[in-house]
C-alpha cells in the first residue's frame, strides 16, 4: 500500500463541510455576478474570511514560514471548495502559485521574508513568465528573459519581456517571474514599483479571474534561490499547478452538476418534472460519471504528488485533462438544462463556463495532456 | 498438496493489517505453481486454456482461495475485503483465473445469495456441492420479451403436486453448455403487480423438460444459450428466500459485486492498453497525433477507473455497500471498452479488416485476457465483443436511469 488514497478522509470530510457553509454565505449568484461584472479587484471581505476565520491563505505553506504545513490533499479540498463558490481574487496566484515557487526554488532567505507576510495576507503575490502551452501540456517557461551583471557592474539582473496571461497581477505587492536566462531557467522577485514594470490588464472571457500581461523594460529583480532555482521551482509547479487547478475544476463541476439537478427537479414541462425525462438525467448521469471519476483522479493525484510516488508525473496528466473535460462537460450541461434562463446575463451560470473555458486552457489544455500521455507508453 | 497460500488464521491478521503477509504467500503460490516465462492465460490455445483453468481452480480450491467471501463453516475462506482485494490483484497481474468459468454463477451469485436469503438447510446442502462442483450453475433471468424491464418475465412456475413445474423460455444464459443446473427467475403469482410475484428457483438442467440450446452471436461463436422450459420440474423447497418474494432476492444476486472488481478491470485494462501502445506507436518514428491523443485519451480512462476502484474498495473495506456506484463503474468501463477497441481498429486499419479468424481465444469476459498475443485478430474480435458490453449486465440506458435516480435523485421515469 502506498498510502495514496482516491477517497478524502473524515478529517478532510469535516473541512469540506466546514467551508462549504462559510463559503455559501459569501459567494452566492448575485454576489458573484456583482463581482464578476465590478470595478473591484476582489471582495476585501471575502479575503478577510479566508485568512481569518477559514485560515486558507497559507494552508499549505510550510509551517517554518508561518504556514499551516497541511498536506496537497488538504489544499486540494479547500480550493475545491473555492472552485465550488467560484472563488474570485488573489488565493491561487498567492497561496498556491507563489507558494509552491518560492518553496520549489529552495530560497529559505526569500521564503522567510516573503512567506510569513503572504500567509497572513498582507502580502499578494503572484507568478508571471509561465507559458500554458509547452509540448507535454505542462507550463513552460517564455517571454521574459532575464539578463545579469549589467553595465553599472552592481550584479543586478534585469527581466526584460513580457509575460502573459499573469493571474491577479491587480493588486499583487511581489511579482515571482520565471524568465530564460544564460544558464536555463531563472526565478526572480520583483514587485510592481519597479522601475520597467507595467501592468495591463487583459479583457478576458474569464470574469473571474482577473488575467494580465506584465510588461518589463530592464526591471531590477533578485534571482530566487542557488544557479538551479529557477528550473526547481519550475519543476514544483508544473506539477503542482495543473493538479490544484484540477482540484478547482471539480468543485466547480460538482456546483454545476448539483444546481442543473435541482433545476431538473423543480421545472415542470408536459406536466411532470423535466428530470424525469431519459434525455435530460441521461445527460446529467453521464456528467456524474465524468465527475467522479476525474474527483477521484484529481485527489489521487494531490496524493500521488505529495508522496512523490512513481505514477505522479502521470496522474497529473491524467487529473488536468480529466477534471477540465469535466467541468466543461458539467457547465455546458448546466445551462443547458437551466434553458433560456440559463443564457440570460443574470444568472451565475455563465461564469462558471467562462471559468470552465479559461481553466482548460491554462497549465495545459486537456488534448496536450492526453498526447503526453499517449507518447508516456509503458512503464 | 500445496498450503502456501491457505488463508491466514486469526493470529496472523493482527501482525498482517495490511496484508502484506498474505500478498507474500499468494505471490509464493503463483510462483510455485506457473511456468517460467508465464504470461498469462490468454498466451494459451483453446483446450491448453480449459486444461489450465481446471487445474487452476483444482489449486484454488485446495488452497482455500476459492470461495473467499464465504464464511469458513461453508467452506469458505473467510478473507477479509483487504485480503479478497490482494488475491485479486495478484492472480490478475499473473493473468490467472480466480475460479472456473461457472464460478462466477455458483460462488458469486448463488452462493452469496443462499448466504443471505437461504435457509440453513440450504446452505449446508448446495454451498459445498457448488465448492466440489457437483453442481455447476448457470443464470436464468433475462427473456426475449423481459430484458431490460426484467419484472415481465412470462416463465412460469406452478406448484403441482409438491413439485415446482417451469414452463417458458430464458435466453442469454452463459456457459449453460457448461451447467448442470440453473438458478431461475418464475412468475409464480399472476395475479398481483409483476414484482410480487416472482420467485427465484433452484432446477438441475439434466431433465426432459429441458431443452438447451446454443445461441450465435455476431462475433459467431456461442458463449451464450437459450433455455427452453416444458413442464420441467424441481422441488418444492428449491426456492431461495420466500415464495413470490424472490425480486429483492433477484435484485441482490445482482448486486454482488465485491469492491475489488472494479479496480482488477483497471489492471486488465493497463495490460490491453500496453498492448494497443505497442502497436501504435513506432519508437523509431512519427506517430499521428490523433491516435497519440486517442491513446492518451485511453489511458487517462484507464487511471481514472483505477482510482474508482480504489475508492470503492475503501468503502468495501469499510464496510459501506457502493451501491448505485457499481452502475457508474459498470457504465464507465464498458464505454473504454467499446472506445479503445475502435481505437485498436482505427491504428490497424485494413490489417484488422483482413485479420484471420484467430481470435480471441478461450473466454475473456469482459476484457481480453492477460497474455493474448497482440494480432489484428484479436483486436478485431475484441472490438465485435465489445458491442455487447453496453448491453450485458444493464444496458447502458439502465445504467443511466440508474446512476439519475439512485445517485442524482433525480425522479423515475411515469411507469
Amino acid at each position: 500500500m502506498t498510502g495514496v488514497s482516491a477517497s478524502l478522509d473524515d478529517d478532510q470530510i469535516q473541512l469540506q463541510k466546514t467551508l462549504r457553509a462559510a463559503l455559501s454565505r459569501h459567494c452566492s449568484g448575485p454576489a458573484q455576478l456583482a463581482l464578476a461584472t465590478g470595478e473591484e479587484d476582489f471582495d476585501p471581505a471575502l479575503w478577510k474570511l479566508l485568512l481569518t476565520e477559514l485560515d486558507l491563505v497559507g494552508l499549505a505553506a510550510p509551517e517554518r514560514f508561518g504556514g499551516g504545513g497541511a498536506p496537497l490533499p488538504v489544499l486540494g479540498v479547500a480550493l475545491m471548495e473555492l472552485g465550488r463558490a467560484l472563488y474570485s481574487g488573489p488565493y491561487f496566484s498567492s497561496g498556491v502559485l507563489t507558494t509552491q515557487a518560492i518553496v520549489g526554488s529552495g530560497d529559505e532567505a526569500v521564503g522567510a521574508e516573503i512567506l510569513p507576510g503572504l500567509c497572513r495576507g498582507e502580502v499578494l503575490a503572484t507568478v508571471a513568465g509561465l507559458r500554458d502551452d509547452g509540448p507535454d501540456g505542462l507550463p513552460g517557461v517564455g517571454g521574459v528573459v532575464a539578463t545579469a551583471a549589467t553595465a553599472d557592474g552592481d550584479g543586478t539582473h534585469r527581466l526584460t519581456g513580457v509575460a502573459d496571461h499573469v493571474w491577479e497581477a491587480h493588486g499583487a505587492h511581489r511579482f515571482v517571474v520565471f524568465a530564460s536566462t544564460r544558464d536555463g531557467v531563472g526565478c526572480f522577485l520583483t514587485h510592481p514599483d519597479a522601475p520597467g514594470m507595467l501592468v495591463e490588464r487583459l479583457p478576458g472571457m474569464d470574469l473571474t479571474r482577473r488575467l494580465s500581461r506584465v510588461r518589463f523594460a530592464a526591471a531590477p529583480a533578485r534571482p530566487l534561490g542557488a544557479l538551479d532555482g529557477g528550473s526547481r521551482a519550475l519543476a514544483r509547479l508544473r506539477r503542482i499547478a495543473p493538479v490544484c487547478l484540477a482540484a478547482e475544476q471539480i468543485g466547480g463541476a460538482e456546483h454545476c452538476l448539483e444546481q442543473a439537478v435541482d433545476h431538473a427537479k423543480r421545472r415542470h414541462q408536459f406536466g411532470r418534472p423535466i428530470g424525469s425525462f431519459q434525455a435530460v438525467k441521461h445527460q446529467l448521469a453521464s456528467v456524474l460519471m465524468d465527475v467522479e471519476a476525474a474527483k477521484a483522479a484529481t485527489v489521487f493525484a494531490l496524493g500521488a504528488l505529495e508522496h512523490e510516488s512513481p505514477d505522479a508525473a502521470t496522474m497529473v496528466h491524467v487529473a488536468k485533462a480529466a477534471a477540465s473535460d469535466a467541468f466543461f462537460h458539467a457547465a455546458g450541461a448546466l445551462i443547458q438544462t437551466l434553458g433560456g434562463i440559463g443564457y440570460t446575463w443574470e444568472h451565475p451560470a455563465h461564469l462558471y463556463l467562462r471559468r470552465a473555458v479559461s481553466g482548460r486552457a491554462q497549465f495545459g489544455f486537456p488534448s496536450a495532456h492526453r498526447r503526453a500521455l499517449g507518447a508516456e507508453g509503458g512503464h | 498438496m500445496n498450503t502456501a497460500g491457505a488463508a491466514p488464521t486469526g493470529g496472523d491478521r493482527d501482525v498482517d493489517s495490511d496484508g502484506e503477509m498474505f500478498r507474500a504467500r499468494v505471490r509464493s503460490l503463483l510462483a510455485e505453481n506457473l511456468p517460467a516465462g508465464w504470461s498469462g492465460i490468454g498466451a494459451l490455445s483453446d483446450r491448453e486454456q480449459e486444461e489450465f483453468r481446471t487445474r487452476w481452480r483444482g489449486l484454488l480450491h485446495e488452497n482455500g482461495l476459492l470461495a473467499v467471501g464465504w464464511p469458513i463453516e461453508y467452506g469458505g475462506s473467510g478473507l477479509s475485503p483487504r485480503e479478497q482485494l490482494i488475491l485479486a490483484e495478484e492472480c490478475t497481474t499473473a493473468g490467472v483465473p480466480q475460479g472456473g468459468l461457472n464460478d462466477n454463477f455458483g460462488v458469486q451469485m448463488l452462493g452469496s445469495t443462499l448466504l443471505r436469503w437461504g435457509t440453513e438447510e440450504q446452505r449446508r446442502y448446495y454451498l459445498p456441492r457448488i465448492l466440489s462442483q457437483q453442481d455447476i450453475w448457470c443464470q436464468g433471468f433475462s427473456e426475449p420479451e423481459a430484458g431490460s424491464d426484467l419484472a415481465g418475465i412470462r416463465t412460469r412456475a406452478e406448484l403441482v403436486e409438491g413439485r415446482w413445474v417451469i414452463n417458458g423460455q430464458k435466453i442469454w444464459t452463459s456457459y449453460g453448455h457448461l451447467a448442470t443446473h440453473i438458478f431461475v427467475l418464475c412468475r409464480t403469482d399472476s395475479s398481483v403487480p409483476p414484482h410480487r410475484g416472482i420467485s427465484l428457483l433452484l432446477c438441475a438442467l439434466d431433465q426432459p423438460g429441458i431443452d438447451l440450446r446454443p445461441l450465435r452471436t455476431l462475433t459467431g461463436e456461442a458463449e451464450f444459450n437459450e433455455v427452453f422450459f416444458t413442464d420441467a420440474e424441481c422441488p418444492a423447497d428449491a426456492v431461495v428466500g420466500p415464495v413470490n418474494g424472490g425480486w429483492p432476492v433477484a435484485m441482490s444476486l445482482l448486486g454482488f459485486e465485491r469492491g475489488e472488481a472494479v479496480a482488477t478491470l483497471a489492471i486488465r485494462f493497463r495490460k490491453d492498453w500496453e498492448r494497443l501502445h505497442h502497436l501504435a506507436v513506432d519508437p523509431e518514428g512519427p506517430t499521428d497525433p490523433v491516435i497519440v491523443e486517442r491513446l492518451g485519451r485511453s489511458r487517462q480512462r484507464v487511471e481514472e477507473l483505477r482510482c474508482l476502484g480504489l475508492r470503492a474498495v475503501d468503502s468495501w473495506v469499510a464496510g459501506r455497500d457502493i451501491g448505485a456506484e457499481s452502475s457508474l463503474h459498470k457504465l464507465f468501463w464498458s464505454e473504454w471498452i467499446q472506445e479503445t477497441t475502435e481505437l485498436a481498429l482505427d491504428v490497424l486499419g485494413m490489417e484488422a479488416v483482413t485479420a484471420g479468424s484467430d481470435g480471441l481465444r478461450g473466454v475473456s469476459f469482459p476484457a481480453a485476457e492477460a497474455g493474448t498475443p497482440n494480432t489484428a485478430g484479436t483486436w478485431a474480435d475484441y472490438f465485435l465483443r465489445a458491442r455487447a458490453a453496453t448491453i450485458y449486465a444493464g444496458s447502458s440506458e439502465i445504467q443511466r436511469n440508474i446512476i439519475a435516480e439512485r445517485m442524482l435523485g433525480l425522479p423515475r421515469e411515469p411507469r
